[in-house]
């Protein structure tokens, strides 16, 4: 089976674009999210090949794109000595603009579970199934969350 | 309090909800509460953007340059980035044409050059118009020593979408702006004249023709 990249962007790109802007509360950046999810697969569609699910894959596609954007937003931000914006003081201008910087914080796996069980509504079961790990592992992960994010702001 | 909070508003989860849209396969059980529940039906609803998607910035290799890609070598590593910045007669959105467009090889991937976009030396260029009639289309460049070249001749292009020109080009990382420019006319011409007068300075439009430019910048 090959894969018609071009034909899936016209049908599924409005997935990663809706998933990216949500995550990134950036236009510039979400729109660069859709074009490297699906340069990625261009690069390597055997990765969507193996999936169960293309909605799925995206998903999982967008999820861990967004969450590195995320990162390199803060270590940018400490190596041009910027001040990262203020994590829980400050009201903030857009709920999610807290959320994303908490998530930044975050070990990739720990960031995505939140993300799919608080952001998108994901069962355990179902998280379990994007990430690969058990129901059990899940549960860990969002207990994991929860106490890096108290430590956070508690800091 | 937990700054994260489950902010999803329905009972079925995007994904679900998104698989459903998409015409994947969803258990029954999903499907029967989705088709019951007004707070899922709406939520899906509002899943669907209903704007037109950006094009596609990296194109499958196969489509745009079937012959090019056996006859290249891959680029070495490039150390020097050359941007693209449109200077005039670039096209603007929903423009039916004449236009060019520049696509990119960097490694195996073709993708098309967007202004203000970083391309690397090295990497290799080609053309595709897209005109509503045949028309015959050629492409000069303009090198940081003042230098003119021909990089596209004189080619017959039928209508039609990013019709592919034959002649695929390597960047030199000489230092410096380099300028394009692409001239379409509705019948075969003499490219010498506009050359000249490209290297010459005074290159003006001539009548009748369309013309593209754009300029490459080193950083
Ligand atoms: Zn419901």
């Amino acid at each position: 089976m090959t894969v018609d990249v071009e034909r899936l962007y016209r049908s599924h790109g409005q997935i990663v674009l809706r998933r990216a802007r949500t995550l990134l509360g950036s236009e510039p950046d979400a729109q660069e999210a859709l074009q490297e999810v699906f340069a990625s697969l261009l690069r390597a569609p055997d990765s969507l090949r193996s999936a169960s699910s293309v909605v799925g894959w995206l998903y999982q596609a967008t999820t861990h794109y967004c969450l590195n954007q995320l990162r390199n937003r803060r270590t940018g931000a400490r190596l041009l000595q910027v001040r990262p914006p203020p994590d829980a003081l400050a009201p903030s201008p857009e709920p999610l603009a807290e959320v994303r910087s908490l998530l930044s914080l975050l070990p990739d796996e720990v960031a995505a579970a939140v993300v799919y069980h608080h952001l998108d509504g994901m069962t355990h079961a179902e998280v379990a199934e994007l990430l690969g790990c058990s129901r059990r592992k899940v549960g860990y992960l969002l207990e994991r969350a929860g106490e890096s994010l108290a430590q956070a702001e508690s800091a | 309090m937990n700054a994260i909070a489950r902010t999803w508003p329905a009972c079925v989860s995007a994904l679900q909800l998104d698989k459903l849209r998409m015409g994947e396969s969803v258990s029954d059980e999903v499907r029967a509460h989705v088709a019951g529940c007004a707070k899922c039906g709406e939520a899906m609803k509002g899943l669907q953007l209903d704007e037109p998607l950006p094009a596609l910035r990296v194109v499958p290799l196969r489509r745009i340059w079937p012959r090019l890609v056996a006859g290249l070598s891959v680029a070495a590593a490039a150390s020097v980035l050359l941007v693209l910045r449109p200077i005039d007669g670039v096209r603007t959105k929903g423009e039916s044409g004449p236009f060019l467009e520049m696509y990119v090889q960097h490694l195996d991937l073709v993708r098309r050059v967007e202004p203000g976009e970083a391309v690397a030396a090295g990497d290799a260029i080609r053309f595709a118009a897209t005109s509503r009639v045949p028309s015959y289309v050629a492409v000069l460049s303009l090198d940081p020593r003042g230098r003119a070249s021909v990089y596209v001749p004189v080619t017959e292009v039928r209508a039609g979408r990013d019709v592919a020109l034959p002649i695929a080009t390597r960047l030199d990382a000489t230092v410096g702006e380099e300028r394009i420019v692409g001239v379409f006319y509705g019948q075969q011409f003499d490219l010498e004249p506009l050359r000249a007068a490209l290297e010459g300075g005074n290159f003006v439009e001539p009548g009748g023709c369309r013309v593209n430019r754009w300029s490459f910048v080193k950083r």
